[in-house]
């Protein structure tokens, strides 16, 4: 037995330490979540306007179109309990929030990132957000956990890489008119499958209206507004989407509107201000469509101030 | 607990020091211990499953008490042992077959409603491999061919040991009960062999199968749209996935167990190099062939009986190990599918022919034995077809979809856009290890290279092509069935 717990502690101790080494790469780089978390623990006191959401606000509001300094917190598959955990860690910094920008996308309300492809992005949460999950749930705790990937891990411990793919102010990077592929228009049919829920969960829609009701409530107390969008979408997206389930979505806004004083809302699914040129693909906007829109919030938060 | 997880390569070694150093003292703690840990295995997917597999152990148990105690009346045995039966059976029907029964029939009587008539429960992993297992002990118990056991910890441990647990290989109380009987010494040879073993299973499942497994979901999620080519590959990339993936299972499970010094039977032997339908049978999933064969075939009449009586048998224990993997008439007709083959070679009486490896003492085989293994295989391909579609239906299109050659440049593409060469290469390497050993217990048996440095360098080798391959865990697809 000694001799056997001694030859495979042996082969398996370089084994171990090749996995450690990845992990602490894969830890060292900057990445999204990293940044962001960073930025606004140090910023937190001088953010004016925060925006939250999944993917299409991560892509969609560019701060740097903004008077006041703004700043971009979603990231991708965001649902409304992340929103919120973020919003949360951060609130009682923010003695300078004039406006919570919250998009509601035609998804959101039965939305828990848990559940889909990238439920995986929860250890980010874990990892760099301080998000309570399982201390020993390797898969929350283990960035290998997606895979070893020695060559990035070693070249991030070089400092050579990072995954870091946003701007200063934390708009999404990657999905850019010059990445666009040639069939974009396409992915609308498939976008649109994706988001729609065949069963809608009643119990989470009366949840995340909740939540957005706690995050209005403090919004409130800290004088501040807060602007619930529906992003816009290409047509080939818009015209594959369940109208039960839009309505829904939108009436998810409109209740909060009629409820909260400080809460207006902004439909811009199908708003023709936006193109072609204007998106990434059926469902996201590209930087020209992000700086297009983000420069339409400004004038709509300025003329809610000026009222 | 995933065998290819995290969470597994910390388990194992806990409970591996644990089961030698602290457990090994006293017999009948350590059997206690296999049976903590074998829940805390199972009990990682969903604590609810605990009690049902608690539930069916007891039941069997209880039933193989009862047998022996009415042992001189053989009808009260009989009652017992059918009572066993028809309620591990009733557990695996309501959990496993419910819904499809109640689906069919709504489509039959209903016009496919099935509104409110609908369980919809979680299928508990690997009952049906769990609850065979118990039932043989008490028909076993039944048949006077072993005396039931009065410990419940090691009837408890048998029917619950983690490593074949989910997936098999199906052990029969006759070869792995007494292993709980009698105190369990380390060998360092079996220990290495065992390490082995997982070895090579973590590169089937995770190099093989898992790669495959990309491209084929792909492919079949998408089939009205691929070209022939395309669907062709997919369907053989999918006999390597299931292969790999089943196999690779048992392999980790069997080597598992060697460092448990419990030795365990062997599941799968090279399949794939079979001259005919018939010893495809002997040496796919062997544990639930055999279990198939001892507790319903042979009782039928086996093959010692009329021809019309042959085929009924032949064809329910296919269509019944088609309906073992699950509640889909695609399995059934996978399982009428290879009915079909098999009936020929046992009404003709060939179905024992090849009962020797094939090229045995050769490097190489000769051109009829390939092109018999060449002509086994694509027929074996045809029927996973039927087994991985969603719907006969989709089977169809699929296999009518394979004859439009058209585009065959499509594949190429496919292949170069889609890293297919890799998954192609490692099903070679896959296939050239397999073929080079198929005399050996497994195929990465390499004790007899003599070099220590040679044999680590290829450990090495493979733990980096296995570790390469880690972050896209997919589950075993046997855990389904």
């Amino acid at each position: 037995m000694r001799r056997f717990l001694i030859k495979t502690s042996l082969l398996l101790l370089p084994v171990l330490v090749f996995v450690v080494l990845c992990e602490t790469g894969h830890r060292t780089a900057d990445n999204d979540y990293k940044y962001k978390y960073r930025w606004l623990s140090e910023h937190a006191s001088r953010v004016k306007i925060l925006s939250l959401g999944s993917s299409h606000g991560y892509q969609g509001i560019e701060p740097d179109q903004f008077d006041d300094l703004t700043f971009n917190a979603a990231h991708v598959s965001q649902d409304l309990h992340y929103d919120e955990f973020i919003f949360n860690s951060f609130v009682d910094r923010m003695d300078s929030l004039k406006c919570l920008i919250l998009p509601i996308s035609y998804f959101s309300p039965w939305s828990r990132l848990e559940d889909g492809l990238e439920a995986w992005r929860v250890r980010r949460y874990h990892l760099y957000y301080h998000y309570p999950t399982s201390w020993f749930d390797p898969q929350y705790n283990l960035e290998i956990y997606s895979g070893l990937r020695p060559r990035t891990a070693l070249r991030e411990i070089l400092g050579k890489s990072n995954n870091l793919y946003v701007t200063e102010l934390g708009r999404g990077t990657r999905y850019n008119k010059e990445n666009r592929s040639d069939n974009w228009k396409d992915t609308g049919i498939l976008a649109a499958e994706r988001h729609t829920r065949d069963n809608p969960d009643t119990n989470l829609y009366q949840a995340n209206l909740l939540r957005v009701r706690r995050m209005i409530e403090k919004c409130r107390e800290k004088h501040a507004d807060v602007l619930l969008i529906t992003m816009p979408a290409y047509i080939t997206y818009r015209e594959n989407l369940k109208e039960d389930q839009l309505s829904k979505a939108i009436s998810f806004c409109l209740s909060l509107k009629e409820e909260y004083d400080n809460v207006y809302y902004l439909d811009m699914l199908a708003d023709p201000r936006f193109t072609e040129d204007d998106f990434y693909d059926s469902d996201h906007l590209n930087e020209y469509g992000a700086a297009k829109l983000s420069y339409i919030l400004n004038r709509a938060i300025k003329e809610r101030q000026m009222d | 607990m995933l065998f290819n997880s995290i969470e597994f390569a910390v388990f194992l070694p806990v409970v591996f020091l644990l089961y030698w150093f602290v457990f090994n003292r006293n017999l009948r703690l350590q059997n206690l211990f296999v049976v903590v840990v074998s829940y805390v295995f199972y009990g990682w997917w969903d604590w609810r499953f605990l009690l049902l597999i608690a539930f069916t152990s007891l039941c069997s148990y209880v039933s193989g008490l009862l047998i022996a105690k009415f042992h001189a009346n053989p009808r009260k045995a009989k009652s017992i042992n059918v009572i066993n039966i028809v309620l591990n059976l009733l557990i695996l029907g309501v959990f496993k077959y419910y819904d499809f029964f109640a689906t069919s029939f709504a489509d039959l009587f209903l016009g496919g409603k099935t509104d409110g008539i609908l369980l919809k429960v979680i299928l508990p992993v690997g009952i049906s491999f769990y609850t065979f297992q118990a039932l043989s002990y008490s028909i076993d118990v039944y048949r006077g061919k072993m005396e039931p056991t009065q410990d419940i910890i090691q009837f408890f441990a048998y029917v619950s040991f983690f490593p074949q647990l989910v997936a098999g290989p199906i052990e029969r109380a006759t070869n792995l009960l007494p292993q709980f009987a009698k105190p369990r010494t380390f060998d360092y040879e079996t220990g290495v062999d065992g390490l082995r073993q997982i070895l090579w299973g973590l590169f089937k499942k995770m190099v093989v199968a898992d790669s495959c497994a990309v491209f084929v979901d792909q492919v079949f999620s998408s089939h009205q749209t691929q070209s022939g080519s395309t669907l062709l590959l997919a369907a053989v990339f999918f006999a390597f996935q299931i292969y790999g993936d089943f196999s690779g299972y048992s392999d980790i499970a069997i080597g598992t167990a060697k460092l448990f010094g419990i030795k365990l039977m062997r599941n799968f032997n090279v399949p794939y190099f079979s001259r005919d339908i018939a010893e495809f049978w002997r040496r796919w999933h062997i544990s639930l062939t055999t279990w198939f064969r001892d507790y319903v075939y042979i009782p039928m009449g086996g093959s010692r009986c009329s021809k019309a009586k042959i085929v009924r048998n032949t064809f329910t224990i296919f269509l019944l190990s088609g309906f073992w993997h699950g509640a889909n008439w695609t399995f059934i007709a996978w399982g009428a599918y290879h009915a079909i083959l098999f009936l020929p070679l046992i009404l003709l009486g060939k179905n024992r022919k090849y009962r020797d490896t094939v090229a045995e003492g050769r490097l190489l085989p000769n051109l009829k034995e390939f092109g018999q293994m060449l002509l086994t295989f694509i027929l074996v391909v045809i029927g996973w077809i039927i087994f991985r579609a969603e719907s006969i239906g989709q089977a169809w299109e699929y296999f009518c979809g394979m004859w439009s050659w058209e585009t065959l440049s499509a594949c190429y593409k496919f292949f170069i856009q889609a890293d297919i060469w890799k998954t192609s290469i490692a099903i070679l390497a896959m296939l050239v290890i397999e073929w080079l050993s198929r005399q050996k217990i497994y195929a990465f048996s390499i004790s007899s290279i003599p070099s220590p440095w040679i044999r680590t360098t290829i450990y090495y080798v493979l733990i980096f092509i296995i570790l390469m391959n880690f972050g896209t865990q997919q589950t075993f697809i046997y855990f389904q069935f």
